[in-house]
């Protein structure tokens, strides 16, 4: 049994053809930075219990402080860690036969849920940015819509070619239709991937 | 020296790490409304309340061998630039 991937306002004769999220390396680098922001407090306080020889009895003020501090900072890593987590896996690109799809989590309470049919979409533009970027294959995906300045942003999505060269192909495949008189606006869905 | 009774301090970590946890519940809630058909969210939700839990046992088992009704006495510092008065 297969399971379509279901988002808001998603019609009953709409295709998914591709999920996408942020690369996973994204996360990585914020979940890395945070590790390292919960290593500095343990090596200072070895550091510091090492050159000044001090001792924290259980149940002294300073030892109540340090528990005290230490917990409430673990647990703010903890959450800030969370909330990277559902950044991103809660933005999520999605392309179907019909549109194109940019679910945004902005914060705790912002969320964008911004569409587009793809007969408006004029021009894809995909670009890979710097050593890493090209090494793990992610970039950015740029789609120019039909009477609009602003463009959609697939920001730091995995194979980024890729994704352009679907875009491009469920566009052409509706120009096509629209041609041959036969378009109800939507494309003929290509293989099933995920990127 | 300043001496306080041992019960601010509690009072203190409980205000603050309340707002923590109110925090914490508020991007729970956030999570499994906009992800709750997404298995991923529900495990990280699950993984992310078990280190919650995990976080505070051991912060109160630290914390157990506090005598709440004592006080704490803290030696402030001497500053030898700042001097007020004579």
């Amino acid at each position: 049994m297969s399971h379509e991937f279901s988002f808001p306002g998603r019609q009953h004769d709409e295709h998914v053809v591709i999920v996408l999220h942020r690369h996973w390396f994204i996360f990585v680098k914020n979940v890395l930075m945070l590790l390292l922001l919960a290593v500095i407090p343990v090596a200072a306080g070895y550091l510091w219990i090492q050159a000044t020889n001090v001792q924290l009895l259980a149940g002294s003020f300073g030892h109540t402080a340090v528990v005290m501090s230490l917990t409430l900072y673990y647990l703010f890593l903890w959450i800030l860690i969370y909330g990277f987590w559902l950044d991103f896996y809660l933005d999520v690109f999605v392309i179907t036969n019909k549109r194109i799809v940019d679910i945004e989590q902005a914060g705790l309470f912002g969320r964008t849920v911004a569409e587009e049919r793809l007969y408006r979409i004029q021009d894809v533009t995909s670009d890979t940015q710097g050593i890493l970027a090209t090494t793990l294959q992610y970039g950015n995906v740029y789609v120019q819509t039909a009477g609009k300045t602003e463009r959609f942003i697939f920001e730091h999505v995995a194979h980024p070619e890729h994704v352009a060269r679907t875009i491009l192909e469920l566009t052409d495949k509706i120009a096509d239709r629209v041609e041959g008189g036969t378009d109800d606006g939507t494309a003929v869905p290509p293989k099933k991937s995920s990127v | 020296m300043i001496e306080f009774p041992a019960i601010w301090l509690r009072y203190v970590f409980f205000f603050l790490g309340g707002f923590l946890l109110l925090l914490a519940l508020l991007y729970l809630q956030n999570g499994l409304r906009h992800g709750s058909r997404m298995s991923l969210t529900v495990m990280a939700s699950g993984f992310f309340v078990a280190g919650l839990v995990a976080i505070l046992w051991m912060s109160f088992t630290l914390l157990n061998q506090v005598d709440w009704s004592s006080t704490f006495s803290l030696t402030l510092p001497t500053f030898r630039l700042i001097r007020f008065g004579s």
